[in-house]
């Protein structure tokens, strides 16, 4: 907010007096400098407000929504008319977005910092700097990595994006010459995808046919208030309770639990035992679903406990290696096993896997990360998943599905390959900073080792240096000094990197370490974008629009930055990128090449959407008249998802079938023991897993790791997310405080930790105490909850609070990098998921003790 | 010119020039205190003489506001530009926890939000009198607020003196309804929050002049205006 002009400084002429003999401005015509002339007809506060599609990503259910704007303003939310997922309806963080859009604590001009030392606790001392200023510091920085043929040393760092994501974080690291496009996928629920992909082939989040289920086991999850489909559960929910019966798995008394026929408060980390457990039940009662896994060739159940089968006198259908897993992993965990090792009774296990057997098929297995997110989760992943296949819940009516298709473009992988000089084509196939695909961090995502991401331990590889130094870093939506566990590690890793660039609408913990920080729009509101989403048997296309003009000096991170710097770079002689861009993402309706970004952005939401409103091809879904259409809209809805698409032998495994032995698993293992010389007991010793043999290679029970004794650490921590949390960008918001006790146990205004009342009786600790909760990775202040709905020797809190650097409302004193509450990722310490390069936030590694203030 | 009242005329004359140059003197402080409030540019504040002017402009409006103008002057020699700039930032720009949100409806509102119905308020303010704002910023901001009470000032002194008196009491009139309903309601605080967040004496002397020189503006605007430009109207 600069002076535009000298004379906006001088003194008014006084009245009768000469301007000109004065050196005064003259009082007529007042010099303005923030003001000017404004002719509107229209009177504020007189005019209708208007409702405008875009897409909340307060979540990842990526909901189609309308915004009511009034007088310029974002007033309302609610969800889009035309969606066939929420049907009009959104969930209390589709309202809390309002704050984050008039945040007054939003970054709201290019900053630079002034103090070059960083640390936690060390002011910036950042200053407003020009759009042009800040563009060509990064360009220069860029432009000396390509000088010194170092452009690996360049790292993107992707959070929370929209599908645009194609231009920041493929072509431009790419044609630049870095392999360095760290997502932070695996910090959500790649080790849940895991158990999917590793039994039916199917690497992403499932759908749950609600409206058909008889029988709903939620596991590790609380669908009314996190995970993919929350208006679509909160609407279905009472009406299943009616007509299915309802059970919730985890150690929490969640929203759902507490609507629920039953709650199991297994020990976390013991759900691949209580899997097994119902699997022993449902396989040893003869109960399974036998029009998906098939039967004994005599009609005679030889599932007998702690007895071996003879793998050929079972016949299965669409499923495979029933009778191998039942003899490597199920037959000796009876239910009594089961309830040792899980905490839950075995009367509740007999019955839960009669009550899924009796409704079978159409029975939901929704698994989600608390049955996953474990240092050794993968397979319990599994374990949890394969229950639908028992049970026939699987791709069926009633059960969980995969999605429809959603015909948009996709990368012009040519066009991008014609623009990487041969710098670029080296440089971007170096090893990665997260050290994905090594021995010890297999990755095997897709089946391909090193073939996800492994976000957490890029810090590990940034810190080391290992496989070299990171010179220049760029993130944006992202904060993993906060979001991902062993945040230390963070914190020394981004202090070590000597330019780092933030692209954020709220500077945060990893602005700390930023060189350049760069105001970017809040999504919902302010951009043009799309994702692709699913539920209720539909898939949908929904557009992120700018539905209100930005308050403040803003842009597009996915698409603005990457045009503006390609522009700089050119400049500087390197013309790669932007000749890309403007090849790629020229406008599909007329050929024309963007002009500036803003118009770069819309041609590249054009590029790839043009499928469904181009007219030219049918989209299996909603008929949508050209471009205008489309924007007024604001989305695409397909059919409905088919039933049993991938029965009849068309899962995406190795042997096309459901896998209860995992072909693909072991594919996928052997291949990355080949490519490092060793075996599979070996990889999977260096994962941090116990298995050994084939036991690898089915859904089987591992013993939770540990970080910290039982003697001095005796509780278990549950993290898990508030139904408030928007992807970790409402904690500046006054109403995240004020109606925290939306979450079960939760109370207003302060950042609690709830503990059962016999482990409070143990340690002394009283309602509302403040305590000290500590785990071998760090401490913090919270208040104590006493409370039933947590299970002994567990307390939990949820994610969100603790934060030392951001605005005023979810910092405590920022001057003094004093949190408000405590950070659940600071009290969680590092470790991975390895096989999936998940962040491992569940399970029961994160052991603390709690001690009365 | 030749009646009776030719001698009485100049004398009048000479009270509304007098008076007149008042409202300008007014107006030019409330232009000077919203530079203020823009990224700071000690060169040019230096050489325009802006804590000099001001202190000159409110000696006949109020003691304190003088003061502090005096303080903000000396300070100003004695900060480099890169702490003003820091300084400024981490007061009223961010990108952390603003200090002192120079924003009418952060506290007016009571919800920590810009945009709120009281930033509507303002730019309806503006609309009646034929202005919109002109940069990336809400209407509220107080640099715009105090530019707006300038651009009254001025309109209305420009109106005396061509004696279109019905043009002149609308902008007295407006300057009192957005002094009482848009300003009032927030400063106070606003200036409490630079006095209590900030050791920088430039700012702390802003604070300070601000608060005083809109203290001394109620002799002038007399009693709160039944009045107000109601978004409901």
């Amino acid at each position: 907010m600069k002076i535009k002009r000298r004379d906006f400084l001088k003194l008014s002429a006084a009245a009768g007096a000469s301007a000109a003999l004065t050196g005064c401005v003259g009082a007529n015509e007042p010099t303005t400098n923030a003001l000017a002339p404004g002719s509107s007809n229209v009177k504020i506060g007189e005019m209708p407000g208007e409702w405008k599609p875009s897409t909340c990503q307060g979540c990842t259910t990526w909901c189609p929504v309308e915004i009511f704007v009034q007088d310029g303003r974002a007033v309302k939310v609610r969800g889009n008319r035309y969606s066939k997922q929420n049907e009009g309806s959104v969930c209390p963080r589709g309202h809390l977005s309002l704050q984050q859009l008039y945040d007054p604590d939003r970054i709201k001009v290019p900053m630079k910092r002034t103090n070059p030392k960083k640390g936690r606790g060390v002011d910036p001392k950042f200053v407003p700097i020009s759009w042009d200023e800040a563009l060509n510091t990064i360009a220069d920085k860029m432009m000396e990595l390509r000088k010194a043929e170092e452009t690996e040393k360049y790292c993107l760092m992707r959070g929370r994006y929209t599908y645009l994501r194609d231009v920041i974080y493929d072509v431009m690291p790419k044609v630049f010459g870095s392999p360095n496009n760290i997502s932070h996928s695996s910090t959500c629920a790649e080790a849940e995808k895991f158990g999917s992909f590793y039994t039916e082939g199917y690497w992403d989040y499932r759908d749950y046919d609600l409206d058909n289920a008889k029988y709903i086991l939620i596991w590790g999850c609380d669908p009314v208030a996190s995970n993919r489909m929350i208006p679509a559960t909160i609407q279905r929910l009472g009406d299943a309770l009616d007509r299915a019966t309802v059970v919730a798995v985890d150690p929490r008394l969640t929203t759902s639990a507490a609507k629920a026929n039953e709650w199991l408060p297994l020990m976390p980390g013991s759900d691949g035992a209580l899997a097994l457990g119902i699997a022993h039940v449902i396989l040893s009662e003869g109960l399974w679903f036998k029009g998906f896994v098939g039967d004994f060739n005599d009609g005679v159940n030889r599932f007998k406990p702690g007895m071996e089968v003879e793998e050929t006198s079972f016949t299965e259908k669409e499923t495979h290696g029933l009778v191998k897993w039942w003899n490597i992993a199920v037959k000796d965990m009876s239910p009594a096993k089961a309830a040792e090792l899980s905490g839950v009774t075995e009367e509740q296990i007999l019955r839960v896997a009669r009550g899924m057997a009796q409704a079978a098929p159409n029975v939901c297995v929704w698994m989600g990360p608390g049955a996953a997110m474990h240092a050794r989760g993968g397979y319990s992943a599994m374990a949890v998943h394969a229950l639908g296949g028992l049970v026939g819940g699987i791709d069926n009516v009633g059960g969980s599905l995969q999605t429809a298709k959603i015909p948009v473009n996709k990368l012009d992988k040519d066009i991008l390959k014609k623009h990487q000089d041969d710098l670029a084509k080296k440089h971007s196939k170096f090893e990665k900073i997260d050290q994905r695909g090594r021995l010890e961090l297999p990755v095997i995502s897709h089946g391909e080792s090193g073939g996800g991401v492994a976000t957490n331990n890029a810090a590990t590889g940034i810190l080391n240096k290992d496989p070299y130094d990171i010179k220049v870093l760029v993130g944006y939506m992202n904060n993993p000094a906060f979001s991902c566990n062993g945040t230390d590690r963070w914190e020394k890793a981004l202090a070590s990197v000597p330019f780092t660039v933030h692209l954020t609408t709220n500077a945060s913990e990893f602005s700390m370490f930023a060189d350049i920080v760069l105001p970017c729009t809040v999504n919902k509101y302010e951009r043009y974008g799309f994702v692709k989403t699913k539920a209720n048997r539909y898939a949908t296309c929904t557009l992120l629009q700018p539905v209100v003009d930005p308050i403040w000096d803003v842009i597009v991170d996915e698409t603005e930055f990457p045009f503006l710097i390609a522009e700089k770079l050119k400049e500087r002689g390197f013309s790669n990128l932007y000749d890309c861009l403007v090849e790629m993402y020229s406008d599909p309706e007329t050929g024309k090449k963007p002009a500036d970004s803003k118009e770069f952005t819309i041609f590249a939401l054009k590029y790839y959407t043009s499928p469904l409103w181009d007219g030219k091809e049918d989209t299996h879904g909603d008929k949508i008249n050209g471009w205008a259409d489309m924007l007024k809209k604001g989305m695409w809805n397909s059919e409905a998802y088919k039933y049993k698409a991938h029965w009849g032998g068309k899962f995406h495994t190795e042997s096309k079938k459901f896998e209860f032995y995992s072909e693909t698993l072991k594919k996928a293992l052997t291949g990355h023991a080949d490519k490092h010389k060793v075996d599979v007991d070996t990889v999977l010793e260096k994962a941090n897993y116990t298995a050994k043999g084939e036991l690898a290679f089915v859904p089987h029970y591992e013993p939770p790791l540990r970080h910290g004794s039982v003697e001095d650490y005796p509780l278990v921590f549950i993290d898990y997310k508030s139904r408030l949390n928007r992807e970790g960008r409402s904690a500046n918001c006054p109403w995240y405080y004020e109606f925290k006790h939306v979450d079960p146990g939760d109370i207003g205004d302060q950042d609690t930790l709830r503990m059962n009342p016999i482990d409070a009786a143990r340690y002394g600790i009283k309602d509302g105490d403040k305590v000290l909760l500590s785990s071998v990775a760090a401490s913090g202040e919270c208040v104590a909850r006493v409370w039933e709905g947590v299970r002994p020797g567990t307390v939990s809190k949820s994610y969100g609070q603790g934060h030392w650097a951001y605005g005023r409302t979810a910092t405590e004193d920022f001057a003094k990098a004093k949190p408000r509450g405590v950070n659940n990722n600071s009290i969680i310490p590092w470790e991975l998921e390895r096989l999936s390069g998940s962040n491992a936030r569940n399970g029961g590694h994160a052991a603390v003790r709690v001690e009365k203030i | 010119m030749k009646s009776a009242g030719y001698s009485f005329l100049p004398l009048r004359k000479l009270f509304m020039m007098n008076e007149i140059n008042k409202l300008i003197s007014r107006g030019d402080c409330f232009k000077l205190l919203a530079v203020c409030f823009y990224e700071p540019e000690k060169k040019l504040f230096t050489e325009e003489k802006l804590g000099e002017n001001l202190g000159h402009l409110l000696a006949d409006i109020s003691f304190d506001a003088r003061i502090a103008a005096d303080s903000m002057q000396r300070a100003l020699c004695e900060i480099s530009q890169e702490n003003l700039s820091i300084d400024h930032a981490s007061l009223f720009v961010g990108p952390f926890e603003l200090i002192a949100a120079p924003y009418g409806s952060v506290y007016i509102d009571k919800k920590r939000t810009v945009m709120g119905e009281s930033t509507l308020y303002a730019a309806r303010c503006y609309q009646e009198a034929g202005l919109a704002v002109d940069i990336k910023e809400p209407q509220d901001h107080i640099a715009i607020e105090l530019e707006f009470m300038y651009f009254l000032c001025s309109k209305e002194a420009a109106a005396r003196q061509e004696n279109r008196m019905e043009d002149a009491d609308r902008f007295q009139d407006l300057q009192a309804r957005f002094y009482y309903n848009a300003m009032r309601p927030w400063v106070n605080e606003f200036c409490d929050a630079i006095q209590a967040g900030s050791k920088n004496e430039f700012y702390l002397g802003v604070a300070r002049c601000l608060d005083h020189f809109l203290s001394a503006c109620e002799s002038v605007y007399g009693r709160p205006p039944v009045t107000c430009t109601d978004l409901k109207n």
